[in-house]
């Protein structure tokens, strides 16, 4: 501790690594806003329940807003690879929607956030 | 090591290391983005500004005097009794504004001491307050010391937009390659567990 903090080098480094964490938060346009969460805990939360949701009862989600606009919502998180569609076999017109990878990595990510406060907070 | 020494010498260190830096960014600018000139020294893209960035906030004063090393040295020939102030303070600008702006903020209490807890947002808020800082100090010090060809009105536009573009060219060029480096890294920490198998091989 002492020795970093004698140290020129050794706290350009700390310094250093403060700097990279800070870079990689930096926004890339990939990040979420409020609605679009909104809208994918909706959706995640169905698919955990067993029922998939389909786009048509996603549209159709007043209180998130208007058909229009929850289709361009999803429209969105499928190009951010937030979301991905599926058919069942025999029904074509039926599209359900599922999360993806990437979905349950940023799900998981804040699992692990919660645990690492409640750590915290009982330390 | 005397405990005065060492300190020295790694300061030393730094500063060279954040001269070479910023030379051979400044090249690789001259190289790449020639063509976004507006006139001598002022560039509609400037990277060496993201190196100012990353090593005034990471060494501190001796990330400051090497970008001001750094510029004598691409300056050096244009040193004479008439330029001489003018090459020195173009120098001391180049350095110590990104370091001023630091200072600021830090009693400001917009970025701590040791860059504790800082965020992608107060970094892009040091970036433009460099930004405007270094292109306001600049046009000021050259419109002081008389700098031949200079208009201070038009040129503080494409230094600041420079600036501000090409350290953030530098900042997410670096978002992009710290995954890579994190997995370089990381195979270098375990190459030599590797070879601790059973002597005699």
């Amino acid at each position: 501790m002492t020795d970093s903090k004698n140290s020129p080098l050794a706290s350009a480094y700390l310094r250093f690594l403060q700097l990279a964490r800070a870079v990689q938060e930096l926004p890339d346009g990939s990040g979420m806003d409020a609605n679009e969460t909104a809208l994918l805990e909706a959706v995640v939360l169905r698919w955990h329940e067993g029922q998939a949701m389909t786009v048509r009862e996603a549209i159709s989600l007043e209180h998130l807003g208007s058909p229009a606009t929850l289709h361009k919502r999803i429209t969105r998180l499928r190009e951010k690879e937030m979301l991905t569609t599926f058919n069942q076999e025999g029904d074509r017109r039926a599209k359900f929607l599922i999360p993806t990878e990437r979905t349950l990595a940023h799900f998981s990510q804040l699992g692990r956030s919660i645990q690492q406060v409640q750590v915290q907070a009982g330390a | 090591m005397n405990r005065h020494v060492r300190p020295a010498l790694e300061m030393a260190i730094m500063v060279a290391i954040s001269a070479v830096l910023y030379v051979e960014f400044f090249h690789l600018n001259n190289l790449i983005f020639s063509s976004f000139e507006h006139i001598q020294g002022v560039n509609w893209v400037f990277l060496p500004a993201g190196f100012r960035v990353l090593l005034v906030l990471g060494m501190g004063v001796p990330g400051a005097a090497g970008i001001l090393l750094g510029n004598c040295w691409l300056d050096r020939s244009n040193f004479s009794n008439d330029t001489v102030w003018l090459l020195l303070a173009t120098g001391v600008v180049s350095g110590f504004t990104p370091w001023c702006v630091k200072c600021v903020m830090e009693k400001k209490h917009m970025l701590a001491r040791q860059l504790q807890k800082l965020t992608a947002q107060s970094l892009l808020h040091f970036v433009l307050a460099y930004a405007v800082a270094n292109a306001l100090a600049h046009q000021f010090v050259w419109w002081m010391l008389k700098r031949p060809g200079t208009n201070p009105w038009v040129d503080v536009w494409p230094m600041f937009v420079g600036d501000a573009i090409g350290a953030l060219v530098i900042l997410y060029t670096l978002k992009l390659m710290l995954p890579a480096l994190n997995t370089w890294a990381g195979q270098l920490k375990t190459k030599p567990q590797a070879k601790t198998g059973p002597a005699g091989h």
